[in-house]
């Protein structure tokens, strides 16, 4: 399994993708910053590390989402296109070894990704808010800190296998990606129109991957709603859709005919 | 087991589709490839012999039937299987962003346990030391069938399956990848050869098989289905009246005339020949010429799948 790992990483880090992603991200958490501490007026005289790492918090599981989708699917469907899929498991690799190292290798990259984001995210606000506010206060940060980046990388995780079984599905990266993309946008519009009025479907709608990932990032961004699900009722959700979707995955892998013609 | 064929099929099908709208690709497919052999798969386009090479990988489940790699039934532990084999699959893929030689490490250590030198080895082996280092994905077709052969012997497999492995080949590439697979058959490997190249495999299998519409339709050593296939050709003074004289006799299976060339050709075990010569002879009939025509396995294949049209008629 690590050899099928150390596999994994090495294609992934001959390919431009993760790096692009990477800097993506980080472009999420500079942009804010910059807007901040280039605007002429500084807003507070201490910086509370906690509330300035709030931005971070919201901006990375937002745009982490659609980021994930595509590396996800693209490393499972891109492998169909080429054809590689076929000639690797032709070489004695069992599908449970082949897919279970790609998910992880996932599992790997992306909370990687986050937290080194996250960490840049911190020093960087350290650095200017320290410059610029001259008082840095940690008050409530460890605790938030902790929180948010778990909360962040249950909701990637959840889109992440949505990609991986979807691009399995339809054997195909653009497919995969396209689904997923397409449920994250259209799950939201869904619940925004269902949660007008009080019938059945406002109780349903907080099942939904969606609902909860929306309760998990509003309290990244500490906006707390006093009809929102305790956080441990939004991660058990995602939790369970995610062992359903990696399920479901295994399963229909084991049983798809590769054929030529993919 | 040292007598077990070293690929087995039983009555292997495969049907793809659901209920309604179902298609037949591999039909009671039972093939028999022992140690050592090269042996030749033979088909026109979609007569199932991609599907069966996918079902002797495990990439395509097969709807019935037993498969058995080396003696044990790949449903037992087809990835210890799969690593005693080597395949080169029709239509050469690889990671188009990876070298050549980066795609031949990744499979290497895949396969675990190739030492460095070996990659330089089959890069030599195969013609692509040169243009190792350039990506895969401005390779052409031809550079991705040697890169995949690379691969293919990386691992000094017991058992290696080729797809159609000349497709996208210049001639001399044809000529190189031949005298290759008539190497590793002479060292022993098992070889199983799907191709359409009917010369290539006349030159280098031992036994062949011939698939239509899914179905076996021969079987067999080459030289035993060329014998078959074998004539005995003769030039008479009077053809009608040889054509007469030997049309009732039992031990003659075929006989046929060419038009005004007054050649007799009749389809005969060999040692019969003084038998017919005597014959005609007695009953007044000069014989000027007897000699064999040689039958080519593209003779034979071509008869063998008209024979199959006007009698399988029908076949799903």
């Amino acid at each position: 399994m690590f050899r099928m790992i150390g596999i994994e990483m090495f294609k992934l880090k001959k390919r431009w993708m993760p790096y692009i992603m990477l800097l993506l991200l980080l472009a999420t958490v500079f942009i804010p910053l910059l807007e901040r501490y280039l605007s002429e007026e500084p807003q507070a005289e201490t910086l509370v590390l906690r509330d300035a790492m709030t931005s971070t918090f919201t901006a990375v599981p937002g745009l982490g989402i659609i980021l994930v989708a595509i590396l996800a699917a693209s490393m499972i469907g891109a492998e169909y296109g080429w054809g590689t899929l076929r000639q690797t498991l032709a070489r004695g690799t069992s599908r449970n070894k082949y897919l279970t190292a790609k998910l992880l290798t996932i599992a790997i990259v992306v909370p990687g990704g986050v937290l080194t984001v996250v960490l840049v995210g911190i020093i960087v606000n350290i650095i200017t808010g320290t410059l610029i506010e001259g008082i840095l206060d940690w008050n409530g940060f460890a605790g938030y800190f902790f929180a948010s980046l778990g909360r962040t990388w249950l909701m990637l995780a959840v889109y992440m296998s949505m990609a991986v079984f979807f691009a399995m599905l339809m054997r195909s990266f653009a497919t995969g990606m396209a689904v997923t993309v397409a449920w994250y946008i259209g799950e939201s519009t869904i619940i925004d129109l269902l949660s007008i009025g009080n019938g059945w479907w406002g109780e349903a709608i907080r099942y939904l991957i969606g609902y909860n990932i929306n309760n998990l990032m509003a309290m990244n961004a500490a906006i707390f709603f006093i009809e929102a699900k305790p956080w441990w009722q939004s991660c058990a959700i995602l939790l369970t859709y995610m062992i359903v979707i990696i399920t479901g995955t295994y399963y229909l892998f084991h049983r798809q005919d590769l054929t030529a013609q993919e | 087991m040292p007598d077990s064929p070293i690929v087995k099929t039983e009555g292997l099908t495969k049907r793809f589709g659901r209920a309604s709208r179902q298609i037949l690709a591999v039909d009671d497919l039972s093939i028999e490839v022992r140690q050592g052999d090269v042996f030749g798969f033979l088909g026109p386009n979609g007569s199932g012999k991609t599907t069966t090479i996918g079902m002797l990988l495990g990439l395509i489940r097969p709807t019935s039937g037993a498969i058995a790699l080396f003696g044990r039934e790949v449903s037992q532990d087809l990835p210890s299987l799969l690593r005693r084999t080597s395949a080169v699959l029709e239509n050469a893929s690889f990671y188009p962003y990876l070298s050549g030689r980066n795609n031949i490490e990744v499979f290497a250590r895949m396969m675990g346990g190739v030492p460095g030198r070996r990659i330089d080895e089959v890069l030599e082996t195969v013609g692509l030391k040169k243009r190792a280092g350039s990506k895969a994905g401005t390779y052409s077709l031809g550079m991705r069938q040697r890169l995949a052969i690379a691969v293919a012997l990386l691992n000094d497999p017991e058992l290696i399956i080729l797809d159609e492995p000349t497709t996208g080949l210049d001639p001399s590439g044809i000529i190189e990848i031949r005298g290759l697979i008539g190497e590793l058959g002479r060292q022993g490997k098992t070889i199983f050869l799907s191709s359409h190249l009917l010369h290539e495999v006349e030159q280098v299998c031992s036994h062949v098989a011939i698939l239509n519409k899914g179905r076996v339709i021969a079987r067999g050593p080459v030289d035993e289905l060329l014998h078959r296939g074998r004539m005995l050709r003769m030039r008479v003074s009077d053809v009608r009246a040889a054509v007469t004289l030997l049309k009732d006799v039992a031990w003659i299976e075929t006989i046929e005339t060419e038009e005004g060339g007054g050649t007799v050709f009749i389809e005969v075990d060999e040692e019969r020949f003084p038998d017919v010569n005597e014959m005609l002879v007695k009953g007044g009939i000069r014989v000027l010429e007897m000699k064999t025509s040689e039958a080519s396995l593209e003779d034979f294949f071509l008869e063998t799948i008209e024979g199959e049209k006007g009698e399988g008629a029908g076949h799903v």
